[in-house]
């Protein structure tokens, strides 16, 4: 049975990958790609291209410190990521303890 | 979409912020972190006693605000250092790391206040050096018993290596 999401509910931020990532980030002030790549176990290319999603979206902003070997990549939730995280978890939050069926149920 | 795929999804959410608590309660406190904010501590209850010795003129200047502000950029500086070897800042600490970080703190407040209050009302002389290295060795036993507990409680950090 299908569920209408509750206002707030972002299928940017839904997909699997991409909740991890935005999820790990809300947790921090900031935190470097390398660290973000170790922890959600991506490749460096897979994580890129996420964040560039992310960062189109206006959801995190990308500092890059240093250059050749001293070079640092910093990735943080902006504002505007950061609400709507907190949006959708609020919406997640609202559909498990509400349950209640969509007038028109979905095959 | 139904509850249950809601309630995985809530469940990454929260296991994403526990992997954040885990990594600074496991790896927040590295030996020359440690060590670095001892030394800084120390410079400082040192330079108060010299103060108590040589405290006139520019020396005593050097003594009373120099050395204090500079033990505090040095410490301010360790905590950036940290972050950055840490490769990630947490936007808050979780509960057992402030409460370990609570205890930690009033335990060596309580030993460097009491002890070099005694000290000083006994006239012991560099009241504040013993004092301090006294804190600091409660500082350092209680941050290694604080990071045995927390890796015996926090899953291992495996980052992949390709």
């Amino acid at each position: 049975m299908a569920y209408t999401p509750a206002p707030g509910f972002d299928e940017l931020i839904h997909a699997p990958t991409r909740l991890s990532i935005v999820s790990l980030l809300a947790a921090t002030a900031w935190a470097e790609f390398g660290f973000v790549r170790d922890s959600i176990q991506l490749s460096d290319s897979a994580l890129s291209k996420q964040i560039s999603t992310l960062e189109q979206a206006g959801y995190v902003t990308v500092d890059k410190t240093g250059a050749g070997r001293r070079s640092r990549t910093y990735v943080r939730l902006s504002p505007r990521g950061r609400n709507a995280f907190n949006g959708h978890v609020a919406a997640l939050q609202k559909l498990v303890n509400v349950s209640v069926p969509d007038e028109e149920p979905a095959s | 979409m139904d509850p249950r795929q809601a309630q995985a999804s809530l469940d990454e959410v929260r296991t994403r912020e526990q992997q954040i608590a885990d990594v600074v309660a496991r790896d927040g406190t590295p030996w020359w972190y440690l060590g670095g904010i001892a030394a800084a501590f120390l410079a400082v209850t040192v330079s108060s006693d010299l103060d108590d010795l040589w405290g006139a003129g520019w020396i005593g200047l050097v003594l009373d605000y120099a050395v204090p502000v500079a033990g505090i950029a040095g410490i301010g500086g360790l905590a950036m250092a940290l972050h950055r070897s840490l490769g990630v800042r947490p936007r808050r600490y979780s509960g057992r790391v402030l409460r370990g970080m609570v205890w930690l703190g009033a335990a060596f407040l309580v030993v460097y206040i009491g002890l070099g209050t005694a000290l000083r009302l006994a006239e012991v002389s560099w009241d504040s050096t013993i004092s301090g290295v006294a804190a600091v060795l409660v500082f350092l036993g209680g941050s290694l018993a604080l990071r045995r507990n927390a890796g015996t409680e926090s899953a291992p950090h495996r980052p992949r290596v390709d």
